[in-house]
């Protein structure tokens, strides 16, 4: 398996996945920097880096997986060197595997990498200018037991307390929440993306997944709808939390393992 | 004796036993002489047989040409044997190794080289070929040895689309030829290339055997050049095979013609024609049938020294190729039946 992967890494190698991969978590960082360092102050450490998260997960997560999914299966299908690579004594459903192991990876990283150029670009423009400095909302922790009234809507259903005291947990926790959940809706491009030749096609599906999902999140079902799951993991309605974790995560590794089914019988004509 | 496959009718059940018999007797033999069998292979695509009931036997050591026409079921024989699609029907062993149960074990020792060269264009040969060799989990050095015997040592950093159509086709070889395969697998070797690349993979294919003692399977649709490099041919027609043997058994089989420009075609035919010899006139010039190959060049002075003493000038002599249509509408004409889809 690990050769399987170095394989796929080495394929990575000048391609313009890696510049997706870069590109999409800086365009966040930036994207929010600029709002930061124009002025527009979101203060306090959290609410900045939420307000990052929650655009990384309804819009850039979903749009760079969809665009990473497309290129891993287009170095195969450009040159159409699916017939070679599976005409070798290597199991197919390695080859899958490999490719999504590699996707899951660089998301992975991307995710990473999202978070630090967030922290980056909200430490840069308070250095930039002190009136934007981002707080640490910590040492004001005890106040601000004595003024949130725990029921306050003004948050959404946040649990303000806990963002207030340990944020950094709870940042660090739900942008893992958000990579795991975003499982089902990797497989599923990955599958779109493997299964048809043509890449408007699982472009089609990633960016219309995404353009539903804004609807979604009023149905009753939204829950259920996978380019909505990371999104649904940043807390913003509790009751969903673990419900999309689990759909995202569960789902995925099942999606995953029927692509692999699937894609093993793949007829090569 | 060369061999006419009637194909189209299913086997009895007795004869379908005989060779579930035979195929486990091969398995369980010691030092097999097939490199590839078939039986009964059968592949259909929406109603159509693409490939009906071919029964293939490669010998060990051969350069086997695999000779049809555009849409004969060449290509869809070639990725059935390597797993790529799924029979309806048959079943296929490489070297004995059962393809449907041991798919791993059977393509071990296969190198393949398919129509159009697909590499990683993004990427220098050297590393294409690293991502086979790291699959196959074979030593470094192989790159090297392979990138020497096709003579693509000068160019390995440069990036493949910076290749012509000749790189990439020999890359394509070089990437076939890593491990050492005991079987190698080529689909339309030579498609695309210009008559100097033609001619150079043509002769670096037939020293494959005695280079690497692999066997080769090949495929064309040119008459002319499957005969320059093949020991056995099979010949397959609206998917069906309808000619398998020796190359000799197939020259055997297309009598040797001569075509003679003269000055005087009306009494050339009428000198040349008597007896059983099938004359005919095409595009200005005589199609003389010769009776065998052997001793045609002698047949071929004759002729030329006859039309010279009856005062007929010669301006051109030279034995014709048979168009692979001919050799077909020959096959075919013998099997009525096999022109039916």
């Amino acid at each position: 398996m690990l050769a399987s992967i170095r394989v796929e890494l080495i394929k990575l190698k000048r391609s313009k996945i890696m510049l997706v991969a870069l590109a999409g978590p800086a365009l966040v960082a930036l994207l929010f920097f600029s709002l930061q360092a124009s002025g527009a102050n979101l203060r306090a450490w959290p609410l900045y880096l939420f307000a990052g998260m929650t655009a990384w997960a309804t819009f850039m997560l979903p749009l760079t997986a969809t665009i990473i999914a497309t290129l891993l299966a287009q170095l195969e299908h450009g040159p159409k060197t699916w017939a070679h690579l599976l005409a070798l004594p290597v199991p197919k459903w390695r080859v899958f595997a490999a490719k999504a192991i590699v996707a899951l990876g660089l998301i992975a990283a991307m995710s990473l990498l999202t978070g630090a150029l967030l922290a980056f670009g909200g430490w840069l423009a308070g250095a930039l200018n002190p009136e934007n400095k981002l707080l640490d909302p910590a040492p004001f922790a005890a106040l601000a037991e004595t003024m949130v009234d725990p029921d306050d809507q003004a948050f959404g259903d946040l649990d303000v307390m806990l963002m207030v005291k340990e944020w950094r947990r709870v940042v660090a926790e739900r942008l893992a929440y958000v990579y795991l959940s975003s499982f089902l809706l990797i497989a599923v491009q990955l599958w779109a993306a493997f299964r048809f030749r043509n890449f408007l096609i699982p472009m089609a599906l990633g960016v219309g997944g995404g353009f539903f999902a804004i609807f979604a999140q009023a149905s009753a079902y939204g829950v259920y709808f996978p380019w909505l799951m990371p999104f649904n993991t940043l807390g913003f309605m509790p009751e969903n939390v673990e419900k999309a974790l689990a759909y995202g995560l569960v789902g995925g590794i099942g999606m995953g393992l029927l692509m692999f089914v699937d894609m093993s019988r793949m007829q090569i004509k | 004796m060369f061999s006419v496959i009637t194909g189209g009718e299913q086997p009895e059940d007795n004869e379908k036993e005989a060779r579930g018999a035979r195929f486990m007797l091969r398995e369980g033999r010691g030092p097999m002489t097939i490199a590839i069998e078939t039986e009964g292979l059968k592949k259909r695509f929406r109603g159509v047989n693409a490939v009906d009931g071919v029964d293939l036997s490669v010998p060990q050591g051969a350069i086997f040409g695999f000779l049809g026409p555009n849409g004969a079921g060449k290509t869809t024989t070639i990725r059935l044997l390597l797993g790529l699609l799924t029979p309806n029907r048959g079943r296929i062993a490489l070297f004995g190794e059962d393809l449907r149960r041991n798919r791993i074990a059977a393509l071990k020792s296969v190198g393949v080289a398919f129509e159009t060269p697909a590499h990683y264009e993004h990427l220098t040969g050297r590393e294409n070929l690293d991502i086979t060799r790291r699959l196959l989990k074979l030593d470094k050095s192989e790159i090297d040895r392979v990138l020497a015997t096709v003579e693509l040592s000068h160019v390995a950093d440069r990036h493949v689309r910076k290749y012509s159509l000749g790189m990439r086709h020999r890359l394509g070889l070089a990437r076939a030829l890593l491990g050492n395969p005991k079987l190698l697998i080529f689909d339309e070797p030579t498609n695309g290339l210009d008559p100097v690349g033609i001619r150079e993979m043509r002769d670096f294919i037939k020293t494959l055997p005695d280079r690497t003692g692999a066997t080769v399977f090949v495929s064309s649709h040119h008459l002319a050049e499957i005969e320059q490099m093949a020991s056995h041919v099979a010949v397959i027609h609206l998917g069906k095979i309808v000619f398998q043997g020796a190359m000799d058994e197939l020259r055997g089989l297309h009598a040797p013609r001569l075509e003679v420009g003269c000055s005087d075609e009306a009494q050339a035919t009428a000198l040349l024609g008597g007896g059983a010899r099938k004359v005919e006139s095409r595009n200005g010039r005589l199609i003389v049938e010769l009776p065998t190959a052997e001793g045609a060049k002698a047949r071929a002075a004759s002729i030329n020294r006859r039309l010279n003493d009856a005062g007929i000038d010669v301006h051109h002599l030279a034995l014709a190729p048979w168009t692979l249509e001919e050799l077909f509408l020959q096959l075919v004409g013998a099997n009525p039946h096999l022109g039916q889809k």
